[in-house]
């Protein structure tokens, strides 16, 4: 049976309808996928209708990073008999610096792969994407969060009032 | 033909450039979230930005209001600030964070002078509500309130005033901060010297006195700000001409009572009267009676008011060593400072550690400072979000019935 096999070879299609080629081992990374499998498992072709072709070879690349270093630690603790603290510590800061280098994309991108995560509902891309874009709305002001995020603002003078005088603050005349 | 073909190829080149102009047209557009996952990017900022997101857009705005988002949020613990270093051109505030993990932490928030203040000197830290500090500067002739808030980083001040004269050694006047509901206004109150009570609303800027007196006179046990507790600030009296009683000021139809202390024949008079602190279950009032330390709080408070005991502790350092006990917003902390490394004789202190009791387990820890500390004040950032009215207890103001004192 499918799940037996650990290299099992599954295809993902994207909405442009390119075809990946993925490991199982890697595609159970996305829980929507690992559901899809375990409901069917004879299924090996997966058509993701909500995913474009180079977002999907973003997310499939930060799985198989993430699916390689935690098969490393597996190996290096069966070897060993257990693991090393340093050596786990040195991995973990590789994977983070990885992540870190991953996340250099622009905000559209970011926010498509903050959907793809979303969708295909992979924890850790999702928490990781999530996290970066926090920190790009962190301390900005409003003006400069619209503009990184190419928002509109929709809020009329009146209403931008009504919030504020809605907000007890004392230093609201000063600004 | 030759001509049409040119022709139809910068119709094509022209097609192409308009298809062109019109991507990079189309290049900043806008980028959209899904609620749920713009909540979760949300919930993981703090209230500072929050308050920028808030204006950004209607999406952000509907989220942020939502009371879901408030509840997902992770509760913020008040840190405790130790110790205020002040020299003339910045404030160093000494905090401790994380009252509950066994390995609290310390650190140190320096604020630099505003352009309003010429000089920081004599500043002293008097109260804080909501991630807003509150300090006095008295001078010879009058005092001034500096609020300042740490979330947006500003200051403001108060009109001088005259606090009351009675002990010319005291340095810190009657003052503190609270929030009132109505008029969605942050105020400051004072005891100035004509006996008046006064309040200063930030909104209008100006110093009004209220129409009742003081109906106990002498000044009042004023370190640590009063306890703001059941739409009402307490404080209580020195205990000069008679016994210890406390003073009820109604924040919202700004009468006063007078509500007595738990009286108990066996009381020992210690040097320092206790400040009443606030627990969870009401306003508290530490007595000592022999060689225990009883904690009685004021229940019942919109009926007849009476006292019950709450905790009685015997912890050998917390009796004997402590020299103030300090109040927590909602907590059953109880502080204590260890010995040797007090004032007497003049050495320089480098370090001090200071012990926390919790009533409510039982158990004590340690936190250690790199400097000295003489002035405990709660830092108060548990309030709530700038926007919404504090949702605690300590500013609920129910519909009253007539208190009975």
């Amino acid at each position: 049976m499918a799940r037996s096999s650990t290299e099992n070879m599954i295809t993902l299609m994207s909405s442009d309808g390119e075809e990946f080629m993925v490991t199982e081992k890697v595609a159970r990374e996305c829980t929507t996928i690992r559901n899809m499998l375990e409901d069917d498992c004879v299924i090996t072709n997966i058509p993701l209708p909500n995913v474009t072709s180079d977002i999907l070879s973003m997310v499939i690349e930060y799985c198989m990073e993430h699916v390689a270093a935690a098969e490393k630690a597996a190996a290096e603790t069966a070897e060993k008999g257990s693991s090393s603290a340093p050596a786990a510590a040195k991995a973990n800061k590789d994977l983070e610096e990885w992540d870190k280098a991953f996340m250099n994309v622009d905000v559209y991108t970011l926010c498509d792969l903050i959907l793809a995560a979303n969708y295909l509902n992979v924890s850790g891309l999702l928490d990781l994407t999530i996290q970066t874009a926090a920190n790009l709305i962190k301390g900005k002001s409003p003006e400069q969060i619209r503009k990184t995020f190419h928002i509109q603002n929709d809020l009329s003078l009146e209403e931008e009032e009504k919030i504020r005088s809605q907000t007890p603050w004392a230093f609201e005349k000063s600004e | 033909m030759a001509v049409k073909l040119i022709k139809g190829a910068r119709e094509t080149f022209n097609d192409l450039l308009l298809c062109w102009t019109k991507k990079k047209e189309k290049a900043p557009e806008t980028v959209w979230l899904p609620d749920d996952v713009m909540f979760e990017i949300l919930v993981k900022l703090p209230n500072a930005s929050l308050r920028h997101c808030l204006y950004a857009s209607k999406q952000f705005h509907n989220i942020i209001s939502d009371l879901k988002f408030e509840r997902a949020r992770p509760p913020i613990r008040p840190a405790l600030i130790m110790h205020v270093q002040v020299s003339k051109d910045h404030l160093n505030l000494y905090l401790v964070n994380d009252w509950y993990d066994r390995a609290s932490t310390s650190s140190v928030v320096t604020i630099e002078r505003p352009d309003l203040v010429p000089d920081l000197t004599g500043l002293r830290l008097v109260d804080s509500l909501n991630e807003m500090l509150c300090f006095v500067q008295t001078s010879k002739y009058d005092s001034i309130i500096h609020i300042y808030n740490s979330q947006i980083n500003q200051w403001i001040a108060t009109p001088p005033f005259k606090p009351v004269s009675c002990f010319p050694e005291r340095i810190v006047p009657l003052c503190g901060l609270y929030y009132h509901e109505p008029s969605r206004c942050y105020r400051v109150f004072s005891l100035q010297n004509d006996r008046g009570f006064h309040v200063h609303d930030l909104g209008t800027g100006f110093w009004r006195k209220t129409h009742g007196n003081i109906p106990y006179p002498g000044p009042s046990d004023w370190i640590e700000g009063a306890v703001l507790m059941n739409g009402c600030l307490h404080w209580s009296t020195i205990p000069l001409f008679d016994e210890h009683r406390i003073v009820a000021f109604d924040i919202n139809s700004e009468e006063f009572y007078i509500i007595w202390r738990p009286i108990t024949r066996k009381e020992r008079s210690c040097g320092r009267y206790q400040p009443l602190i606030e627990t969870k279950y009401g306003l508290g009032c530490p007595v000592w009676i022999n060689d225990a330390l009883h904690i009685w709080v004021f229940t019942d408070y919109y009926g007849l008011g009476s006292w019950t005991l709450l905790y009685c502790i015997y912890d050998y350092h917390v009796l004997w060593k402590s020299e103030r006990l300090l109040r927590g917003p909602m907590l059953e902390l109880l502080l204590s400072d260890e010995g040797e490394h007090w004032f007497w004789n003049k050495k320089k202190i480098i370090a001090s550690r200071i012990k926390i009791y919790n009533c409510e387990i039982g158990e004590s820890k340690y936190v250690k400072f790199d400097a000295s500390i003489y002035q405990f004040t709660w830092y108060r950032n548990t309030g709530c979000f700038f926007w919404q009215v504090p949702r605690s207890i300590r500013q609920r103001s129910p519909e009253r019935k007539k208190v009975l004192f």
